[in-house]
C-alpha cells in the first residue's frame, strides 16, 4: 500500500516545483493517507484496492490542491520580500521625516515650539496609510463591517490635525468645531457605505444618519449665527421626518412592485388564453 | 480535532418527535440465498465514511444542536448470526432503539439460516426518512454487486441536507411564494384517535404487519386503474372506511387523516444529488361521511386528495415556519415554541412505496419478500406505513402496546383486508372488462 501511495505522490508532486517545502509536503502526504488507510482497516475494511481508491478520492482533486501549494509558496516568498522592503521602506521614511524635522527645527529660528506637527503629521499618515491599505484588503474579502471601521480612523486623524493646524499654525477661533464637523463626516460616510457594500440594516441606519447630521449641523450652525437655536431646532426632527418619509417610500415602492406583478401576471395569463387553449385538453 | 455537523432543520424537528415516535425507520429484507458478509462489510464501512451523519453523535446543545463525528468500527453497525428462529431474531432486531448519543445512528443484522439471510437495517430517522432509505437500501445492493463484479467504483449520494433544497426545481417566482407559505397545517384539530388501550408500563415495542396478497392486490389495482384511481388513493379509502368501523365513529362524522409526501417531487432530478435526510411533507385527507359503500369512501377521499394533488405547493406549508422559529430563537427556546404550536396527528398513513425487487438483488441472492416501516409511535398516536414488492402490499403498523393492542391491530387489518374484498366484489365488472395487465 505504501509503496502505491508513494507511487501516486511522486507521480503527482512532478507537476509542482521541486521545493524544500513541496517535499515536505509530499512526506506529510504520504503518512496522512498511511494514516487514513489504517483506520479504514480498523474500521473494517479488508479490501486492499478498495482502500487505496477510498484514500485517494478522498484528496479530491489532488492536481488543483497541488497548484494552490505551489501558489501559496510563491506568495508566501513574495509576502515575505515584500514585507521586507515594507519595513525597510517604512524605517527610511522615518528617518526622513525626523531629518527633515531636525533641518527646518534648526534653520527656522524659534520653530521647535511647531515643528513637531511634522512628526506627529508623519505618524498619522503612517496609521492612514495602514487604514487604507486594510480598507481595501476588507473591500476584496468582502468583510463589509470590518472595511467600515476604517473610514472614522481617517476621519478621525484627518479632524485631529486639521484642527492642530488650525489651532496651533494659524490661531482659528473655534477651530474645534473640526470635532463636530467629524462626526458629520463619520456618520455621512458610513450611511453612504451602508447603501455602497448593501448592508441588510441601511434602510435602519438611513433616519439614524440624517438625525445625527442634523442635530450635529444644527449645534454647529447655533454656534456660528446665534440666532439659529429657535427655529433652528425644527432641524432636529430631520431624522423623524427622514424615517416617515422612508417608511411611506418603502411600502409605495412595494406595492407598486407587487401591482407591477400582478398586472404583467394576468397579462401573461390573458395572452396564453388563445384559440388553442380552448381546444386543447391535457389527455 | 473534533469534527462536528450542522443539525439540519429536519434533523432538530424529528429530535422533536421524540415525545411521539422511537426515532427508528426500519426495513427487513428476506433473501434465497446468502449474503457475503466481507463483501456488505466492504459497502458498509464505504457508505458510513461517506456520509459522516451515520456516525455521528447528536449533540441536543441549548443554543444550537449539532452532530459530532465519531470513531466506530463496521462491528458496531453489522451483527451477523446463525439463527435457529429467524422471525424472532428480526422482531427482536427491529424493535430495538438507536439512542442519539450512540456513535453509530444505524444498525444492520443478517441472520442466516437454512442457506437463506434475511438483512434487517434500523436507521434514526433524524438521518434520512422513507425516501432516502428506500435509496440507501438500493445503494446498498448495487455497491455490493459492484464489488462482487470486481468494480471499485462505488457510490453513494453526499449533497446538501439542507431543507430548502425542497425549492430548487421551483421557478424564482413560485420558490418566492413557497417561502411564504407561513400557514400551520398541523393546527386541523381531529380528535379522532385509534382505540389503543391506555399506556402501561407493560406496553413494549411491535412491530405489526399484514401482507394483503398477490391475487387483491392486483385485483383492486386492475379496478382502480380501470377507474383512474392509484393505489394510494385505494389504500386511503380501505384505511379511512376501516377507521370508522373499528373507531365506532359515526357514520356522518368529518375525519382528517394526514397522508405522508415526499418532497423530493419539488427537488431537481428528484433529490439524487441532495444528502441523505428527511424531506417529508404532509397532505390532509378529509372525509366528510363515511359512504355508504366503499364507493362512497372513495369518492370521499378522491374529493379530498384532489385539492392538494392540484395545489403545485403540496407538502411545502409551514416549511418557512419553522425555519424562522429555529432562525430566530435558541434551540431550547424554539423547540418549546413549535411544541405548543405543533400538533402531531393522532392517525397518519405513509405509503413508502414500491421496492424493486431487481435493485434490491444481492449478488446471486434474490429478495423474496421484505417492507419498510416508519417509527414506533407513541399511545395515543398511530401511523399505517405500506410497501410493495413483488406485487404484494405489507401494511405496517408500529406501536408501543400490550397483547390486547396487538389483537386490535390484527382486527383492524383484518378489517382494511375485508375492505378490500368488498371493494373488489362491488366492482368485480371492472374487473373482467379490464385489459390484461402487461
Amino acid at each position: 500500500m505504501k509503496e502505491r501511495f508513494k507511487r501516486y505522490l511522486e507521480q503527482q508532486f512532478r507537476a509542482i516545483r521541486p521545493t524544500l517545502a513541496a517535499a515536505e509536503y509530499r512526506e506529510k502526504m504520504l503518512k496522512q493517507l498511511m494514516d487514513r488507510a489504517q483506520e479504514l482497516r480498523i474500521k473494517g475494511m479488508d479490501d486492499e484496492d478498495l482502500i487505496y481508491d477510498m484514500c485517494i478520492e478522498e484528496l479530491g482533486d489532488f492536481a488543483a490542491t497541488l497548484a494552490a501549494f505551489d501558489e501559496q509558496e510563491h506568495k508566501v516568498a513574495n509576502t515575505k520580500r515584500n514585507a521586507v522592503l515594507g519595513a525597510v521602506c517604512g524605517v527610511g521614511a522615518a528617518l526622513a521625516l525626523v531629518v527633515v524635522y531636525l533641518i527646518v527645527s534648526f534653520l527656522v529660528p524659534n520653530s521647535w515650539g511647531l515643528t513637531w506637527l511634522i512628526l506627529v503629521g508623519g505618524a498619522f499618515a503612517a496609521v492612514i496609510a495602514v487604514a487604507v491599505v486594510l480598507l481595501v484588503k476588507f473591500v476584496k474579502a468582502k468583510k463589509y463591517l470590518l472595511m467600515r471601521l476604517m473610514p472614522p480612523v481617517v476621519i478621525v486623524l484627518l479632524c485631529v490635525y486639521l484642527f492642530l493646524l488650525l489651532q496651533l499654525v494659524g490661531h482659528v477661533e473655534m477651530s474645534w468645531l473640526a470635532f463636530l464637523a467629524m462626526v458629520v463626516m463619520i456618520a455621512a460616510f458610513d450611511g453612504a457605505l451602508a447603501f455602497i457594500t448593501e448592508f441588510k440594516f441601511r434602510w435602519v441606519e438611513l433616519p439614524i444618519v440624517i438625525e445625527i447630521v442634523c442635530v450635529m449641523v444644527y449645534v454647529i450652525v447655533g454656534i456660528i449665527v446665534p440666532s439659529f437655536w429657535h427655529p433652528g431646532w425644527l432641524l432636529c426632527l430631520g431624522g423623524v421626518v427622514a424615517a416617515i418619509a422612508e417608511a411611506i417610500v418603502l411600502i409605495a415602492t412595494r406595492n407598486s412592485k407587487k401591482d407591477k406583478k400582478e398586472k404583467k401576471r394576468i397579462a401573461a395569463k390573458y395572452t396564453e388564453e388563445d384559440e388553442s387553449y380552448y381546444t386543447s385538453w391535457k389527455d | 480535532m473534533v469534527k462536528t455537523l450542522k443539525a439540519e432543520m429536519w434533523d432538530k424537528m424529528q429530535y422533536l418527535f421524540r415525545n411521539f415516535y422511537d426515532r427508528m425507520v426500519h426495513c427487513v429484507q428476506y433473501y434465497d440465498g446468502l449474503i457475503d458478509i466481507p463483501t456488505l462489510k466492504r459497502v458498509l464501512v464505504f457508505t458510513t465514511e461517506k456520509v459522516p451523519v451515520l456516525h455521528s453523535s447528536f449533540k441536543s446543545d441549548v443554543i444550537d444542536p449539532y452532530w459530532k463525528v465519531e470513531d466506530y468500527t463496521v462491528n458496531d453497525i453489522l451483527t451477523v448470526r446463525d439463527s435457529t428462529d429467524i422471525e424472532a431474531d428480526v422482531n427482536a432486531f427491529i424493535c430495538q432503539s438507536i439512542p442519539v448519543e450512540s456513535n453509530v445512528q444505524y444498525k444492520m443484522a443478517v441472520f442466516n439460516k437454512d442457506g437463506r439471510s434475511v438483512l434487517c437495517m434500523i436507521v434514526n430517522h433524524m438521518c434520512m426518512d422513507g425516501g432516502d432509505f428506500k435509496y440507501f437500501m438500493k445503494k446498498l445492493a448495487e455497491n455490493y454487486n459492484k464489488l462482487l463484479d470486481g468494480e471499485r467504483d462505488l457510490d453513494i449520494k453526499t449533497g446538501s441536507r439542507s431543507y430548502d433544497e425542497v425549492y430548487s426545481k421551483l421557478t424564482p417566482e413560485e420558490e418566492e411564494v413557497a417561502r411564504g407559505l407561513y400557514k400551520n397545517i398541523s393546527q386541523v384539530k381531529d380528535e379522532h384517535y385509534f382505540p389503543l388501550t391506555p399506556s402501561s408500563p407493560t406496553d413494549v415495542t411491535r412491530i405489526c404487519r399484514r401482507k394483503v396478497g398477490v391475487k387483491l392486490f392486483s385485483d383492486f389495482r386492475k379496478i382502480g386503474k380501470a377507474l383512474g384511481v392509484t393505489v394510494n388513493d385505494l389504500m386511503l379509502a380501505f384505511y379511512v372506511r376501516s377507521l370508522y368501523e373499528i373507531g365506532m365513529f359515526r357514520d356522518d362524522e368529518r375525519l382528517t387523516i394526514p397522508c405522508m409526501v415526499d418532497l423530493r417531487r419539488h427537488i431537481v432530478d428528484g433529490g439524487v444529488h441532495t444528502g441523505l435526510t428527511n424531506h417529508t411533507g404532509f397532505m390532509q385527507c378529509s372525509t366528510e361521511r363515511k359512504g355508504e359503500t366503499i364507493n362512497d369512501t372513495l369518492i370521499e377521499v378522491l374529493r379530498s386528495v384532489r385539492k392538494s394533488k392540484d395545489d403545485p405547493y403540496m407538502g411545502l406549508y409551514s416549511l418557512p415556519l419553522l425555519k424562522l422559529a429555529y432562525s430566530i430563537f435558541p434551540y431550547i427556546i424554539s423547540e418549546q415554541a413549535i411544541k405548543i404550536g405543533y400538533l402531531n396527528p393522532l392517525i397518519g398513513m405513509s405509503n413508502i412505496g414500491v421496492m424493486d425487487d431487481r435493485a434490491l438483488k444481492m449478488g446471486d441472492a434474490n429478495i423474496v419478500d421484505g417492507f419498510m416501516t416508519g417509527a414506533v409511535k407513541y399511545k395515543p398516536y398511530m401511523q399505517l406505513a405500506l410497501t410493495s414488492l413483488l406485487g404484494d402490499i405489507t401494511m405496517t403498523i408500529a406501536i408501543r402496546g400490550n397483547d390486547e393492542d396487538e389483537k386490535i391491530v390484527e382486527r383492524f387489518f383484518d378489517m382494511i383486508i375485508a375492505n378490500m374484498n368488498a371493494f373488489v366484489e362491488l366492482n368485480r365488472s371492472k374487473l373482467d372488462s379490464s385489459p390484461a395487465e402487461k
